[in-house]
Formats: structure tokens, sequence, C-alpha cells
């Protein structure tokens, strides 16, 4: 099983490369990096540079969406950034979050004909195709990426369970999670549904945080409140989350940010996605879910309250990540 | 006058850092690279390196258009660049184009009201203020991007009379070109008339190709069809361009077949869209233009058909001289 980061351009971009090299020489396989639209750093510009300072770890959005730019452009800056690493890119997405779309004013509109279609149309461009269509969302004339390489997997993060099943369907990969256990089966059955209606074969890639300390779980109450108002209905009922909870989540998280929204956020809400417990404890679990499901990713997501670096260290010597990984 | 450098990023992007490196060296003090969609590499990716490689040269985007990235990641772009490079990045904006538009089969809907929303909601978020995406306003609060912008000029790129008159408005320079000679009093006057509207004191620069040889103008011809296509209606008037020729023009660079569009230009045409002499000629009809009109900067356009250091030596030293 690979072990890879996800990192949000939250702070200087130096700050980032340095994560990212100290990741790749410790043996960690990808990074994704966060597409939060005007939260957040410019991705593509934040990818550039991350490919110019590393030799060998994978590079990609993790994950972008088909509407803050046209899925064309995107193609177009994914085949590129797949040029200057050396063919290290791939291309994450999924159909977007409150925290992104919110402020550009944006709405799902139709997530699973967008999903499709920005992964069918990315896929043509990158296997060097002249592509025209007219789509339900997003039309191409007589277009084509000449400088585009068909070496970049696309991924697709999934939760609900017709998107988890067009994932299985269409994409080289499906990122589960963050995810109550209590529906781990239903989305990995949801997943190979996907599978079997055209004869894919998805890998996956399964991720949450993991804490070791219990002091910890505060920060964590910040990532939550995002995804827990974007959950499927189904976690909603298990966690006894209201519309109206949902509702006041929402007007916080838009309007004062993540910080105050999670405060908002009940520790038992969080407690069925985290990994928690002893190093040991946590390997063990990990070990558990990748040996149960088959997970070919396990995605970790870095702690913004303490040093990322020795996060990193941490979890590459609990999975004697150099031991393992690092002679390629 | 200053001398800037526009660049089609369709080389590879270590030589285009290269040359931006070189072009920062011989004196240029600033680099444009298009954002043509498909046709060429990632206008931001290709920044992001070129900041790494230079040092003063200013870098921005000449010229994005409103379609094919929600304005707010425009503006995120451009402050991520800027916060990059250490305060270099500027911001060119226009309507988009027929190479650009046509392959993502956008149209150019509104395209007046969408620049000027670009420019409202790029300076808004530049200055650290909320902007309400929904009604296209500008709040008070302090937005939630991650620097601050003020210095970052919004350049508009423009051509039809209303485009001219919101730059004119709104914008800290206006790029013109290329465009039919014969027409730049006219355009430069709309600029005046939407300048007056908010009192603004716009700069302006002048883009031409400079054409010192007859190998140079059957180059240019493979460019110029889209620059034709998709100037206004009294441009092709006065050109001559029938409907038909226009037709079969736009059709074949749809289809993607330059080659075949460049065939369909008349020489007659290009002429009126570039400086074109012996180098003496060429330095007398810029020096004209540029005092008549008050020109700021003058762009050059690299051609990836000729050697890009020579070229860009050469025509720094032609503009230098005047």
């Amino acid at each position: 099983m690979d072990l890879s980061i996800t990192l949000e351009p939250n702070r200087p971009i130096s700050e980032l490369i340095k994560t990212v090299q100290v990741a790749e020489s410790l043996g960690f396989s990808k990074c994704w990096v966060a597409d939060e639209g005007i939260v957040n750093r410019d991705i593509f510009i934040t990818l550039a540079l991350l490919a110019e300072h590393t030799q060998r770890i994978k590079l990609g959005t993790g994950i972008t969406n088909p509407y803050i730019r046209h899925p064309g452009i995107t193609a177009a800056a994914i085949a590129t950034l797949n040029e200057l690493s050396n063919g290290r890119i791939f291309m994450g997405i999924s159909a977007g979050g409150t925290i992104t779309l919110n402020p550009l004013g944006l709405k799902h509109k139709k997530p699973l004909t967008a999903v499709r279609e920005m992964v069918m149309s990315s896929r043509s461009l990158f296997q060097g195709n002249n592509l025209s269509v007219e789509g339900e969302l997003f039309s191409f004339q007589n277009a084509t990426i000449s400088f585009a390489q068909n070496n970049i997997d696309i991924w697709i993060a999934a939760r609900g369970q017709k998107m988890l099943s067009l994932a299985g369907e269409i994409a080289d990969g499906v990122i589960l999670g963050p995810l109550h256990r209590d529906l781990i089966d239903d989305y990995i059955g949801f997943v190979n549904q996907g599978m079997s209606l055209s004869g894919n074969k998805t890998k996956l890639c399964f991720t949450t945080s993991v804490v070791f300390e219990e002091k910890n779980l505060e920060e964590i109450r910040n990532h939550m409140s995002f995804n827990l108002i974007d959950s499927p209905p189904k976690v909603k009922e298990l966690l006894g989350i209201t519309p109206e909870m949902v509702d006041k989540v929402r007007s916080i998280l838009v309007n004062e940010g993540p910080d105050k929204a999670g405060k908002l956020i009940p520790i038992d809400w969080i407690l069925p996605f985290v990994i928690m417990g002893t190093e040991i404890e946590c390997k063990q679990q990990i070990t558990e879910i990748q040996s149960k499901y088959g997970i070919d990713d396990f995605r970790i997501q870095l702690s913004e309250g303490c040093s990322q670096i020795s996060q990193l260290e941490k979890f590459a010597d609990v999975f004697n990540l150099k031991k393992e990984n690092n002679g390629d | 006058m200053e001398i800037s450098i526009s660049i089609m990023p369709s080389g590879n992007i270590p030589e285009i850092g290269l040359i931006a490196q070189v072009a920062e060296n011989i004196g240029y003090t600033k680099c444009w690279i298009n954002d043509e969609g498909l046709v060429a590499n990632d206008p931001y990716v290709t920044l992001a390196a070129i900041a790494l490689n230079t040092r003063r040269i200013k870098l921005g985007v000449g010229f994005t258009n409103p379609y094919t990235r929600h304005p707010g990641i425009t503006a995120s772009s451009t402050l991520t660049l800027n916060a990059l490079s250490n305060g270099r990045a500027f911001l060119g904006v226009t309507a988009g184009g027929t190479l650009t538009l046509g392959p993502l089969g956008i149209s150019q809907d509104k395209p007046t009201t969408h620049v000027r929303n670009l420019i409202n909601a790029c300076r808004a978020l530049f200055n650290g203020s909320h902007y309400d995406f929904i009604s296209n306003t500008i709040g008070d609060d302090k937005g939630s991007l991650i620097s601050n912008g003020k210095e970052i000029e919004i350049w508009v790129a423009a051509r039809s009379p209303r485009l001219l008159k919101v730059a004119g408005e709104l914008a800290d320079g206006i790029v013109l070109g290329p465009v039919c000679k014969n027409f730049l009093e006219k355009y430069v006057g709309y600029i005046h008339e939407g300048a007056l509207i908010t009192g603004n004191h716009p700069k302006i620069a002048y883009s031409a190709e400079i054409i010192t040889s007859d190998q140079e103008l059957q180059e240019l011809r493979r460019k110029m069809g889209s620059n034709v296509v998709d100037s206004s209606n009294e441009v092709k008037e006065m050109l001559g361009i029938t409907q038909d020729e226009e037709e079969i023009l736009r059709r074949e660079i749809r289809r993607g077949n330059l080659i075949g569009a460049s065939k369909l230009v008349k020489d007659e045409w290009i002429r009126q869209f570039v400086i074109m002499g012996s180098e003496t000629e060429c330095q007398s009809e810029i020096r004209l233009i540029t005092k008549k009109f008050n020109i700021s900067e003058f762009q050059v356009r690299l051609s990836w058909s000729r050697n890009p250091y020579q070229q860009i030596t050469k025509l720094y030293d032609l503009l230098n001289n005047i």
C-alpha cells in the first residue's frame, strides 16, 4: 500500500515545498494538493513549484471540480504540469464542496453529469484525440491538446451512492473519505456496482485523519464542518444531524470560516470518521482496512496544529516507509 | 517608453523561462504570457516557472478572459503569482477570441459586461475586499484571500468601441493591438471617452509585429487569421473582407487548420496590423505612433518561427533607439 499526503496551499509556497521535499525523501508516494478556489493559493502555481523542486513524488489535484474552470482548461493545466514534471501528474476531481463553491456564488449544477463529462473529456484530451462533443454542461469543438501525454490517472473523490458508482464505472481511482466507519462496506459496494457496469478496475484510496493524541481532535472539527454538511443523507441520519444544524454550520462556515464553524461540531460526530489511538493501534486499524478492502493508497490528512514535517517523520517511522519504499 | 515581451507559451517551459530571463537582462520590463486555452501551455504554470528564473521583470497573463475560469479563480491565481514573485504580477484581460473560446464550445456572451465584472471582482479581491459574485457587488468586509495585491495593475486589450470605453473607465492600462492602424485615433478616442466618465488616467501600450523582411511577413500570416476575423465590422469593411471570406476563415480556424487559414489572409490585410519596412522606417513609424497617442509601452510579440534570442535582442535595440 502506498502512503500519500494531502496539502492545503494555505501557507507560503516555500514552506509547502519543504514539506513535500521531506515527504519525497521519506518515501511517500503522492502529494494531493487541495483546490479551494479563493480560500487558498492557486493550485496550479503551487503544483508547478512543487514539480520544479522534487524529482520522484507524484503530484496532483486533490481535489478540483468541474465548475470553477472549464474542464478543458483544467485538462490543459494538468497536461502542462505533466510535461514539466516528467510524467508525475495525476488528476483528482469531485463535484466540489461548500467551502470552494460558495464564495464564488457557484451551485452544484448536475454534479454527476458534470463529473462524468469532465472525466471523459479530460481522458480523451490526454489521449491526444481531437475532441468534438456537445455535452449537457460542457462542449468541445475540434479541441486537442498537442502536448498531452496518455499517462495521467484520473481519480474521483466520492461519498454519495451515485457518485461512488460513477467513480467505479469510469475512474482510474476512487478516493474514499473521510467515511463513517459503519458505512465503508456500503461505499465499497457502490464502487463495485459501478465497476461491474463497465468492467473497469479502479484503484482505491482511503483518506482520513489519524489522531495519536486526543487534543488533536479539536482541529479536526474545523475540517469536518464542511465535510459533514456536504455528507450524504445516510451519514447525517446516523449522526442525527438535522437540516437546521446543516444550515447553521453552513452559514457560519461561509461567513466566518471553518475555525468558527468547527466549534459547532460535537466530538461525537467526528469519532466515527477518524483513526485514533496509539501509533501501534492506528497502524493496526489502517492495516485492517487495507487488507479488508484492498486499499491501494492511504492518504493522510496532516494536522495544521503541529509541525507537518514531524508528522511525516512519525508516519514514515510507524509504517517503516524508508525501509520499504526508498530503494525505488 | 517601456519595452515588454509577449510570449505564446507553446514552447517547452524551461526554454520560456530562459527567454524571459534573457529578456530581463536585456532590459525588457514586462513579460506577458498568452492564455490561449488548449492551444498552448497553461499560463499560470508557465508564469510560476518564469517567476523562479527572474528577479525584476513584471509578470502577467496577457490576455485572459472572463469565460474559461471563474473571475475569482483568476484573482486568486494572480495574487498567488504576486506573492511568489515579490509583487511583480499584473493582470491582462480581454473578452477572449475565437482561437481560445472556439475549441471549448464557449460563445462570447455579453463580453463588455463580463469584462467589467471581471475587472471589478479582481480589483476588489486584490484590495482585500469582499466581492459578491451573485450580485456582482463589492462589499467592505475583508475577504478571505491570501495576500494584499493593491499594487497589481489590471490591463485590458480591446478593439471594440464598447470595450475600449469600459477599459478607459476602469483599467490601469490598455493594450492596443494588434489593431488596424487606420483606426488607432478612433480607438484612443473611445478610451478617452471612458476615462472621462470616471476621471481615470489609464496608460496605453501598443502591440504590433515589427516586420523587416518578406520571410517574416510570410511567417506572420498564420497568426493573422484570428486577428482578422475577431476585428470589428468597421475594420473588416475598411479592409474589404467579404462575408464569404470571413466565414471560410472562421471555419478553418475553428477546425484548427491554421495553415489553411493563413492561405486565405491577404497581404494588404496584414499590412494594416503591422509595422513594416526597413529598420529605420519601422523606427520612424513607431516614433510617430507613440508620440501621437502618448504610448507608454511597446509590446514585442515573440515569434516561435525565428531564433527567440536573436529576435528579442534585435527588436529591443530597434525600439530602444527610437
